[in-house]
């Protein structure tokens, strides 16, 4: 998930900050302000997160331990008893499976929000060059180098849409989330 | 003895994922399947671990800082305890071009995140 291989300059080495007013320096400001507050949210959400998992980890580990106590019980309990407990074990172990698929969903969206918040950064830190800003051929290499960014499926189609301005295909191409493919 | 022939709890799995919640996932599935698991956070400390011990499976991240895990691919396979050990890339990149590169790395198979848990443990049973 990491985005450590796309390195980026500094806002604080271009020149955006400076007594002088003008409006891209205004618009570098915002960027850097929607980048904060995602980068805020995003550490707010790992807290919570944090907090479920432990969560998460303690209902498995209670579980396995009701598990191994039914099974030490298996001579003495009635067999309909232990066979109800086992179908609630059951139960309990598809729940958790559920939240184990669930439970991705916020690394994938942390991975995400990542992207974009580097897009943000690489945006204001191109904006405060006059001599790039001006140039066609430089704005094309700045989506070329977003675009490695985006590298989930859903990231992909919606670059395509938006900046590529291709068709959506998303509609028809397969999900390929959970895909496996043996080689 | 083959992996295959062994029990669950001696069969080594090593998870390698940047995401402290992702491994947290991969470990409780397999534990609860009866494996062993040995984690890593990135490349680097996957083939410091490699170099002093056997796995018997790999399960790796792609996008990691320090090492990528289509580098670990290649630098396990040059190991030659890890020649033959079944390696799953476990990702959200879902693009040929990467798969590609990962199974010419020598990768055994490709898992595009969010993983279903029994999925994963009847594609682990496959290739072990």
């Amino acid at each position: 998930m990491n985005t450590s291989e796309i390195s980026l300059p500094s806002l604080r080495d271009t020149g955006a900050r400076t007594d002088d007013w003008s409006p891209e320096q205004q618009f570098v400001r915002l960027l850097e302000l929607c980048e904060a507050q995602i980068g805020s949210a995003m550490r707010d959400a790992e807290t919570a997160v944090e907090t479920l998992l432990h969560a998460f980890n303690g209902v498995s580990e209670t579980s396995r331990s009701m598990l191994a106590s039914t099974d030490a019980l298996q001579g003495t309990l009635d067999p309909q008893v232990i066979g109800e407990l086992n179908r609630q074990f059951d139960a309990i172990r598809g729940q958790m499976n559920s939240a184990v698929i669930a439970l991705q969903f916020h690394d994938k969206l942390t991975q995400r929000l990542d992207h974009v918040r580097h897009s943000l950064l690489r945006l204001a830190a191109f904006t405060c060059d006059g001599a790039q800003r001006s140039q066609r051929q430089q704005w094309d290499q700045l989506l070329a180098t977003l675009r490695q960014l985006y590298r989930t499926e859903e990231e992909r189609q919606i670059f395509k849409r938006l900046i590529e301005e291709e068709e959506d295909s998303a509609a028809v191409q397969a999900d390929p989330q959970g895909e496996i493919e043996l080689f | 003895m083959s992996a295959a022939n062994r029990p669950l709890s001696s069969r080594t799995i090593l998870a390698v994922d940047d995401s402290a919640s992702m491994r947290q996932m991969v470990k409780y599935t397999l534990e609860g399947a009866g494996y062993t698991v040995v984690q890593a956070a990135d490349g680097v400390d996957a083939l410091d671990y490699a170099r002093r011990a056997d796995a018997d499976l790999v399960l790796t991240d792609v996008n990691m800082p320090r090492m990528d895990g289509i580098t670990l691919v290649r630098e396990l396979r040059a190991l030659n305890n890890y020649k033959f050990t079944p390696m799953l890339v476990l990702t959200t990149e879902s693009g040929q071009e990467t798969r590609q590169r990962g199974k010419q790395a020598g990768a055994t198979g490709w898992i595009v995140k969010p993983f279903n848990p029994e999925q994963l443990l009847k594609t682990i049973e496959r290739v072990l």
